[in-house]
């Protein structure tokens, strides 16, 4: 129940971010529940480890943004910037930047390590699904 | 010809610097002018890095004509970038002509259409209380941190004293740490650390080190490096902000 609640609430803070990049409303909506989808897959997988369950989110974020970019002919970019919003390590970025300036240098260090672990999961998760549903579209208009 | 070559980079030129202010990412953007040049029958070399574009086009003869510009504000606008996207693709498919395109784009960069502040205050405020929400917990901070981001998306987004991100940034920061000291008083059962965290969100520059990040593997390795340098100039100036703004309230401990 937590989760669920949790990924509504996720999805709606990543429509209104997509509405302040002044995005269509129905593109908005759309990246919000890719969004929430991206938090519920992000929460049921964090047993895992945070980098797990970052990269097979961002993965599930870039197929699903494809997809329905492909089907409403526009460019993927505003959906899935949209639904990856919410798990961008930006917090962690600013908590490690924090940490150096007190003189936590060995938290801060871990921090910044974590911070761009992450950024990199979320980078490789999306590219995987670009190259993934491009080789799918390419198939597709050869058949 | 050569007018022909100079009014095909002019409107390449343009092209990639809306989409590139537009927030398009640069690989799409290279694609895209390569292929308008290919479609007027030229050989194009493009190079984007971060905000400066390089394009050089080739005619059969071998006459060739170079143009650098420099794009000085990214703001994103997704509606804008999707109607760039949608022109140059009918272009491409031959829909269009070249001249009726340019006017197109040009109708394009001047249109004002926008959100109305009320709609955006609160697009920034569920923003702030969403990630407060998911990240650390605590319905009363969440709600502070509504409060707190509209706010402050507010006043740097439209009482603009100096046109200066990192000055933005840091202004940003001395409002956050100062704001949520007062409403931790004002929202009984909040949290610094939740109001903070909640709040910051809008300002913390996350998409811009993921996005460096995919640049970078996409072979945009210098574009993908400078928005990591400035992800991390952004980042310090919020957080010294921040530190700035304790010292009026007597320091603070996350």
């Amino acid at each position: 129940m937590n989760i669920i609640l949790n990924s509504i609430i996720a999805g709606v803070a990543s429509g209104s971010f997509t509405i302040l990049y002044n995005a269509r409303f129905s593109d908005a909506i759309i990246a919000g529940g890719i969004g929430a989808i991206g938090w519920y897959v992000y929460s049921i997988l964090i047993g895992y480890g945070m980098l797990t369950a970052t990269l097979i989110s961002a993965f599930t974020i870039g197929i699903i943004g494809r997809i329905v970019s492909r089907i409403r002919h526009m460019p993927s970019q505003p959906l899935i910037v949209g639904g990856i919003v919410v798990l961008v390590p930006g917090f962690m970025a600013f908590k490690a930047m924090n940490a150096f300036i007190v003189g936590k240098n060995t938290e801060g260090t871990t921090l910044m390590l974590n911070t761009f672990l992450t950024a990199a999961a979320i980078g490789t998760g999306l590219i995987v699904a670009v190259a993934i549903t491009a080789i799918i579209f390419r198939i597709k208009i050869r058949r | 010809m050569e007018i022909e070559m100079e009014r095909a980079l002019d409107f390449m030129t343009e092209v990639a610097a809306s989409l590139m202010s537009y927030g398009s990412p640069t690989t799409r953007t290279e694609i895209w002018v390569t292929r308008i040049g290919q479609k007027l029958g030229f050989e194009v070399d493009i190079a984007i890095i971060y905000t400066v574009i390089y394009i050089t086009v080739r005619d059969k003869d071998g006459n060739f004509k170079s143009i650098t510009k420099r794009v000085f504000s990214l703001p994103s606008d997704f509606e804008k970038f999707m109607r760039v996207d949608t022109l140059v693709k009918k272009f491409v498919d031959g829909k269009i002509q070249l001249a009726e395109a340019h006017l197109e784009l040009k109708k394009i960069i001047n249109d004002q259409s926008t959100y109305s502040i009320f709609l955006r205050l609160i697009a920034a405020a569920l923003t702030c209380g969403g990630f407060e929400y998911i990240l650390v917990g605590g319905t009363m901070s969440a709600i502070a941190s509504m409060v707190l981001g509209a706010v402050v998306y507010a006043a740097t987004n439209y009482v603009r004293l100096l046109n200066n991100r990192f000055f933005q940034q840091f202004t940003s920061g001395i409002m956050i740490s100062i704001g949520s000291w007062f409403l931790i008083h004002l929202f009984k059962g909040s949290t610094l650390s939740g109001v903070v965290s909640g709040s910051i969100m809008l300002f913390v520059p996350g998409l811009l080190i993921t996005n460096g990040f995919s640049e970078i593997s996409q072979a945009s390795v210098i574009s993908g490096t400078i928005k990591e340098s400035e992800a991390m100039a952004l980042l310090i100036a919020l957080v010294f902000g921040i530190f700035a703004g304790t010292v009026f309230v007597g320091g603070m401990n996350f």
